[in-house]
């Protein structure tokens, strides 16, 4: 495997682990996970929010391990890693799997935007031609290398400053007492809110791919934790607001509660202020789907280092246009986002983990060789 | 269209033209009119004289250089040199150094017609223009001096202004016909050896046969030439320039053309006008977010009417909606072939402006902006609304101090209203996104192109969208990785003005 250190000028200041843990938490499910959370913990799904979100800083901090065990060995990178933890072949198959995970949440992502934008602003938008220009203009920031993509998770992170200040605005309107009483729900019924919320604030990971583009990694650790907090205090609130603001019958009728929310806001100019937060929502799809599309591109350029990046990139953006379109409904769209969901608790809980055991396992072997 | 595509031919029918012999060279320039070419033959040293008329300063030429040439005492070159009272005077025997010192002004002196052996006079001519006040970025207070055409004088108004030794000039000649001077100048010990060495490697690469003017050479270094947006400021303020220079910019002139580029830069320097730091920072602070919001007026407003009134009606309230609705409701076009009519006619009319004489000129806003502009209201052709829309984001398309800068937003109006009668709010959303991702691709010099923003520099933001107080700003901007990063010492700053005392009044 190649060790080759990353050019300091591609490379991205420890600050920016902040906006990409927390740019790529923040998905399409921000608007819909309230009903999810509600269907089995109703008014005590905050609890199962803020057990997952602290949840997250274990794995984090199990991730981050791994990466800075592994700087000594090789790329620290998830790729070169499981080349080099389970050989050639193994690797290549491991790898291969990871970027279709990692591919399906790109699809389910952009698919699930066009989804509410069907609904809610055009129904009769085509979702192949749609899909090939988010592509477009992703392929365009992918082309301009990680910084430029690190770049677009910053600026959104900008933009939702004021969208997120709009939740003040349920105090008006709020009824606190939905809240109560509180703990009433068992602890399977909390256990399996918490399976449901994986969605939500899967993404971090990601951070095992791009870990070489940070200049003194070693900084990194403490943005990632701000990341990790910022994303949970962000759910809770958002869980928080549903709950005061619609009844529990209600929220769980309610697809997006979110946009719901947004719905019952006016301004002065602006009557209908959940088409403008949709449109908006487009700042955080962008760098989404840009940094998923690097991954896999990557992932092909170190599996296969004949093809280079650039026209690894085309064939991933035409794949990902393809697949959009070939999801057809909500039962399809259901389907696959639930087994990408378990995939990835799966991956976080059991599988990154192993990863850290394995990866302690070989140093002993190659101790004892010595 | 300036590149030569073909290398190697041009300079092969360059090589044919040219003269071989000096007597060639002679032969070729003896039918111009202001070409002097004689045998001197009076007092004990002969010698053949040549020069252009127009080239060399006449007067400077009668005074100082033939009266000397009489003297009895001359009989060979170097007497020739010891006596004639100007300075530089200098001996050539290369047919392209005599060629293109007597294409610059100066008198070239021979032993024989054919010898190439040949004394070279500087008497080059500085007729120019006089030092006026600047005309496109002007200012009520400040400094009142605008760069000229000719680059000494240029050079000379910076070096009045940096009077150290640091300050360092390079000369470069580009263009294969041209050979127009170009030179960098910038302060050693603060300025980035980097910065200067991509300059410079920037103006060595050129392949170009002639540079007129600074904005062509900012077009042709600049690091993405495809982007609308201009990468290097260009300033006729040699006050500006100096401000760049302390701050460890870099300055390009270009002989022959009355403004300095300043490289690198960052996207939010062109909202910024020189006059900012003339005021207090409160104020400065007040126009420079006003000009920010016209700018973003001026690319929205249009393509929002647009969108609205297209797809999303619903978005309006409905008290709002009514008044929309009857002033649109005579006119028979839909949204976007109103709002493109308007803003064609409003992109005419400065057209026109520009082109006119300055009398004229005045003429045009009159009857494009009162008679056009009501009457076209009132034949049904636009609504009241979009009227008021489409002047006012004109009007803050102005506001942007630097006019390139200011071509390039009233552009970039079209793709978005294009956009927002495709896909509404969606449309711009994602015009935008694209226009945001091709900055951050963009760099100056290297250097990112929307730096205090992203990446996110702190020390910078102290003077982008708000201007801080000069005393809080003590270091200078990171964007350009200066040797020297501190402005002054602010410890000691605050120990000047005296500590505030504990209590109220002691």
């Amino acid at each position: 495997m190649e060790n080759v250190k990353i050019d300091e000028t591609r490379q991205v200041s420890p600050v920016n682990t902040l906006f990409l843990v927390l740019g790529m938490q923040i998905g399409i499910s921000i608007l819909s996970f309230q009903r999810v959370a509600a269907q089995n913990s109703g008014y005590d799904n905050w609890v199962s929010v803020a057990l997952m979100g602290l949840s997250t800083l274990g794995v984090m901090w199990i991730v981050l391990r791994l990466l800075h065990n592994e700087e000594s060995y090789g790329q620290p990178e998830l790729f070169s890693m499981q080349k080099r933890f389970f050989g050639r072949w193994i690797g290549t198959l491991l790898n291969i799997y990871v970027m279709s995970y990692q591919f399906s949440v790109i699809v389910i992502f952009m698919r699930g935007y066009i989804e509410i934008i069907q609904v809610w602003i055009f129904p009769r938008l085509g979702t192949l031609s749609f899909a090939a220009i988010f592509s477009i203009i992703i392929w365009y920031t992918v082309m301009g290398g990680f910084r430029a993509i690190t770049g677009t998770f910053f600026l959104s992170f900008v933009y939702l400053v004021p969208l997120h200040l709009l939740n003040i605005l349920a105090i008006g309107n709020a009824h606190f007492s939905n809240l109560l009483p509180m703990f009433e729900h068992s602890i399977g019924d909390l256990a399996q809110t918490f399976m449901k919320m994986g969605p939500c604030f899967i993404g971090f990971e990601t951070i095992l791919y791009f870990y070489p583009f940070i200049k003194r990694p070693q900084q990194a650790g403490k943005w990632c934790y701000f990341g990790l907090l910022t994303t949970t205090a962000l759910y809770l609130t958002l869980s928080l607001v549903a709950t005061v603001n619609f009844s529990p019958g209600e929220l769980k009728t309610e697809v997006w509660p979110a946009l719901s929310f947004w719905k019952s806001i006016h301004f002065p100019l602006v009557d209908r202020l959940e088409y403008i937060g949709i449109v908006y929502w487009l700042c955080v799809l962008i760098p989404n789907v840009s940094l998923g599309a690097w991954i896999v591109s990557r992932g092909i350029k170190i599996s296969i280092p004949l093809i280079r990046q650039k026209y690894a990139l085309v064939f991933v953006m035409l794949m990902i246009t393809l697949s959009c379109a070939l999801i057809r409904d909500r039962q399809q769209f259901d389907w696959i986002s639930h087994w990408i969901a378990n995939i990835g608790l799966f991956c976080m809980y059991v599988y990154i983990p192993f990863l850290l055991f394995w990866q302690w396992l070989l140093k002993k072997k190659g101790a004892k060789k010595d | 269209m300036f590149w030569y595509k073909k290398k190697n031919q041009s300079m092969k029918e360059e090589q044919s033209a040219a003269p071989k012999t000096i007597q060639e060279l002679f032969l070729q320039l003896k039918d111009n009119p202001d070409f002097s070419h004689y045998q001197h033959d009076q007092g004990s040293f002969q010698c053949w004289i040549s020069f252009f008329n127009s080239l060399v300063n006449l007067e400077s030429v009668h005074r100082d250089v033939l009266p000397f040439l009489y003297d009895s005492q001359i009989h060979s070159f170097s007497d020739v040199q010891e006596r004639i009272p100007v300075e530089k005077v200098s001996h050539a025997s290369d047919l392209y150094t005599i060629q293109s010192k007597l294409m610059e002004g100066c008198i070239v002196v021979q032993e024989k017609e054919s010898s190439l052996n040949c004394l070279i006079v500087p008497t080059v001519s500085r007729e120019g223009r006089q030092i006026e006040k600047p005309e496109i970025e002007t200012s009520v207070i400040g400094p009142k001096e605008a760069f000229v055409e000719a680059i000494d004088t240029n050079i000379s108004l910076l070096r009045k202004r940096i009077p150290i030794p640091q300050f360092t000039v390079e000369q470069f000649r580009i263009g294969k016909i041209s050979n127009t001077r170009v030179c960098l100048a910038y302060i050693k010990g603060i300025a980035s050896e980097e910065n200067v060495n991509t300059a410079r490697q920037r103006l060595q690469n050129l392949e170009i046969d002639h540079l007129i003017d600074a904005s062509t050479l900012s077009q042709l270094i600049s690091d993405n030439a495809r982007s609308p947006f201009p990468q290097f400021i260009d300033t006729e303020r040699p006050d500006r320039t100096i401000a760049g220079l302390f701050e460890g910019k870099i300055t390009a002139l270009v002989d022959g053309s009355p403004s300095a580029l300043i490289l690198p830069t960052s996207l939010i320097e062109f909202f910024l006008a020189f006059d900012d730091y003339f005021i207090v920072w409160h104020f400065a602070t007040f126009y420079r977010l006003m000009r920010l919001f016209a700018v973003a007026f001026s690319v929205f407003s249009s393509a929002l009417y647009v969108a609205v009134l297209t797809y999303h009606y619903q978005l309006i309230p409905t008290d709002l909606l009514g008044s929309l609705i009857t002033s649109r409701s005579v006119v028979p076009f839909s949204p976007v072939a109103e709002a493109l009519v308007l803003e064609i006619m409003i992109e005419l009319l400065r057209e026109a402006g520009a082109r006119l004489p300055t009398k004229v000129g005045q003429t045009i806003g009159i009857v494009g902006g009162i008679v056009l502009g009501t009457a076209s209201v009132q034949a049904g052709l636009t609504s009241n609304v979009l009227l008021i829309i489409v002047a006012m984001s004109a009007l803050a398309a102005f506001t942007t101090p630097n006019y390139r800068m200011g071509t390039t937003i009233r552009f970039l109006r079209f793709p978005f209203i294009l956009a927002a009668s495709l896909w509404g709010l969606l449309g711009i959303a994602l015009c935008f996104t694209f226009f945001v991702c091709h900055l951050l691709r963009l760099s100056s010099l290297g250097r990112p192109y929307i730096e205090p923003i992203f990446p996110l520099r702190v020390t910078d933001l102290k003077d982008s969208f708000v201007r801080f107080p000069y005393s809080l700003q003590s270091e200078r901007p990171m964007l350009l990785r200066p040797e020297d990063t501190g402005r002054f010492n602010k410890k000691r700053v605050q120990k000047k003005k005296g500590k505030p005392s504990n209590d109220i009044d002691e």
